[in-house]
């Protein structure tokens, strides 16, 4: 018997990508010989093993054929050349809800649901306890879906597949589901899982939960792996690549769930309309569940992320560890957030302000040159505003940075949210978001 | 034989599926599943209109010898016709979620042999209210059912793989299964048509299992156990085949659709 869990030899995946896709037979017998696609290569002579109990993570920019390497994984989709190999039973979630009948109740769909993941009754009968439990719908759980929220809608889906008990469990980009403490529960279940001996891989941006998470890391790049190795240095090497190739941001927007709050400190004015949703609702908006949706919040997210009269007009936004621009930054460092500036109109009484947020929208810290009463003069026709941060003391994960400028009123000249992103590093595996200046001691007696 | 066994792991979902159609097919409808019935009722009343007061028919009892094709035909028909969008209709599952795509087609056929067992319970009172008797000959409705499951199995793979390459398909078959409703011996006798032209008649595997009810519903008799046996084995073969052809194609399945 193979030992590897999943075992994949010289894989290769092509995609054919219709310029007009001919699916009428009129269609193909009028423009036989003429239909138009090219052929791409999602995944490249890829050859992977995976030992039962690994905990392994796919990592790379958006189109770098991790997901369509879980589809193979799953026999959703077969390779063109090579050989998948897959043992034991297996629950993937590349889509939460997938399969779900909106006129049944939360009970009816867990059998429903996990019979397509190829369970009996019997089996799920003896589980639907500890689902619903784990669900935390209460009694929500028998009334029909179509009137969850999409919050609710994610946690059912997620218990279904974490609590049927697979041998093999392969997630997508599903780890950001619900809020903090659900978050937390699913981590907890899969590191229960890992205890198990269960073999578990994982498509994800969250780099840094995949740190925690993985044995080992998979980098894929143009449809190749480029790398496999411990987490620490393959998620280093992805991020030193990916800050010399591109900026973090193009590489995976995606990476951003909810939507941060508007820091109180560094706008005064009520935005109106346009003000972005409170994070409070962010675990019923989750990000993961309907792409269509998603796309939509993207894209009004997009028109949200700089606002103002462009009196004065932040050209450029960058952080300095010891004079070098960095998006990867030590715990503990000292950063300096620089945003040159250029003035269009005569202004007085101009604030400077930074927020630093995290993933998830919550804000880690804001404040302005108001707050702070910092005596910054009047502005010339352009410089450079910077705000000298002591010590990042960040714990590890991905942040950005909100800048803004305004009048003293409140009126705001130029607003950008997500302005830039960074990532914390650290040896030190605390949690929380940032660290408290600390020590220990005991006392006896 | 591994799929088949596949399949029996997946049970379950099989069953599933074929509850979900049920019961979306009749939750929240007052007359729930009589609506199945208001079909080929409301044909039994146009056809039995036309053909006794019309054309002047010389078959007796007319209603039940129509009824008893009419069911049949039903049960062929959605297998066959709505069992050839079944893939494109669950893209959803289909490209997200593994599952042997076979139970796809089960499932539809399965749920319309299902809708057939629960229409006899209106299809036996309607033959007794017309005194025809009812006897022993009926203990081979499981096999002509059996052999009419496996015909409209092999349809049914076929069918709904091809329509995920081709979507005129499902249109076509539309048009085609209306043709097919008159080369079966369902309105008229096969006895009406001329026996040099029987033989057409004789390629469609609907005609001996329409003429095989015929034989235990109306007439009380045992039907042909030759002619039986051979479209039992053709519905197998056609089902193995068809079989082979969707599981074939079924690896393409979720980048086609």
């Amino acid at each position: 018997m193979p030992s590897f869990a999943i075992e994949m030899r010289n894989v290769t995946k092509d995609f054919k990508i219709y310029h007009e896709k001919n699916t009428t037979l009129k269609e193909r017998v009028v423009y036989r010989g003429r239909e138009r696609f090219t052929r791409f290569r999602a995944v490249d002579g890829v050859s992977l093993e995976v030992a039962h109990g690994a905990v392994v993570g796919l990592i790379g920019r958006n189109g770098s054929g991790k997901s369509t390497l879980l589809k193979l994984a799953t026999r959703i989709l077969y390779p063109d050349t090579g050989v998948v190999r897959v043992q034991g039973k297996v629950s993937s979630l590349l889509e939460l809800g997938a399969g779900f009948h909106p006129d049944f109740t939360g009970r009816e769909n867990i059998y429903m649901n996990a019979s397509i993941m190829g369970f009996t009754r019997r089996e799920i009968t003896r589980r639907i306890d500890d689902i619903v439990a784990f669900s935390e719908l209460g009694s929500f759980i028998d009334n029909p879906v179509r009137g969850y929220s999409s919050g609710m809608y994610t946690r059912l889906a997620f218990s279904i597949a974490i609590n049927v008990e697979p041998d093999i469990l392969l997630l997508d980009e599903v780890l950001a589901v619900g809020d903090f403490n659900f978050q937390q529960k699913c981590l907890n279940r899969i590191r229960e899982f890992k205890e198990q001996g269960k073999t578990i891989m994982i498509v994800s941006h969250d780099l840094s939960a995949i740190e925690r998470l993985c044995d080992t890391v998979v980098w894929m790049d143009s449809g190749k792996i480029r790398m496999v190795g411990n987490p620490v240095e393959t998620v280093r090497s992805y991020l030193e690549f990916a800050e010399t190739h591109t900026s973090l941001r193009d590489i995976d927007d995606s990476a951003v769930s909810g939507n941060g709050q508007v820091s109180a400190a560094i706008d005064h004015t009520e935005v109106g309309n346009d003000q972005p949703q409170s994070s409070d609702h962010a675990h019923d908006r989750s990000p993961t569940h309907a792409s269509a949706a998603d796309a939509l919040e993207k894209e009004a997210d997009a028109q949200q992320v700089r606002w103002g009269n462009k009196s004065v007009e932040i050209s450029d936004t960058w952080l300095e560890v010891s004079s070098q621009r960095a998006t990867l930054i030590h715990s503990g460092d000292p950063v300096h957030v620089f945003m040159s500036y250029r003035r269009w109109a005569d202004v007085t009484d101009s604030v400077f302000g930074i927020g630093i947020f995290a993933l998830d929208g919550t804000q880690i810290y804001g404040t302005n040159t108001f707050i702070d009463r910092a005596q910054l003069g009047e502005l010339g026709e352009s410089g450079m505003i910077r705000c000298m941060i002591d010590a990042m003391n960040l714990v590890e994960g991905r942040y950005w940075v909100d800048v803004a400028v305004h009048h003293i009123d409140g009126q705001p000249y130029d607003y950008q949210r997500k302005a830039l992103y960074f990532d914390v590093r650290s040896p030190i595996k605390d949690v929380g978001f940032a660290r408290l200046p600390h020590s220990w001691r005991h006392e006896s007696g | 034989m591994s799929r088949l066994f596949e399949v029996y792991t997946y049970r379950q979902m099989l069953l599933s599926m074929i509850r979900t159609d049920l019961r979306t097919r009749y939750k929240g409808s007052f007359l729930g599943f009589l609506w199945t019935f208001v079909n080929p009722l409301l044909q039994l009343l146009v056809y039995t209109l036309i053909f006794t007061q019309i054309l002047k028919t010389q078959i007796p009892k007319y209603p039940v010898y129509l009824f008893v094709g009419l069911l049949s035909w039903t049960l062929f028909q959605t297998a066959v016709q709505t069992g050839t969008g079944i893939v494109n209709r669950q893209a959803n599952l289909v490209k997200k979620i593994y599952f042997p795509r076979e139970i796809l087609p089960l499932a539809i056929v399965g749920g319309a042999a299902v809708n057939y067992i629960l229409s006899l319970l209106v299809l036996v009172p309607f033959i007794l209210l017309e005194h025809v008797p009812l006897s022993w000959p009926l203990v081979y409705l499981p096999v002509i059912l059996l052999a009419q499951v496996f015909v409209s199995l092999g349809f049914a793979f076929v069918f709904s793989a091809l329509n995920v390459f081709f979507r005129d398909l499902e249109h076509i078959i539309g048009i085609f299964m209306m043709l097919w409703f008159y080369c079966t011996p369902i309105v008229y006798k096969l006895s009406a048509i001329p026996p040099k032209d029987q033989i057409w008649l004789e390629w469609n595997p609907m005609t001996p299992i329409t003429v095989a009810y015929q034989r235990i519903f109306y007439q009380s008799a045992s039907p042909s156990v030759t002619n039986l046996l051979l479209v039992l084995l053709e519905g197998v073969l056609m089902t193995v085949v068809g079989w082979a052809v969707y599981y074939r194609l079924s690896r393409r399945f979720a980048e086609e659709i």
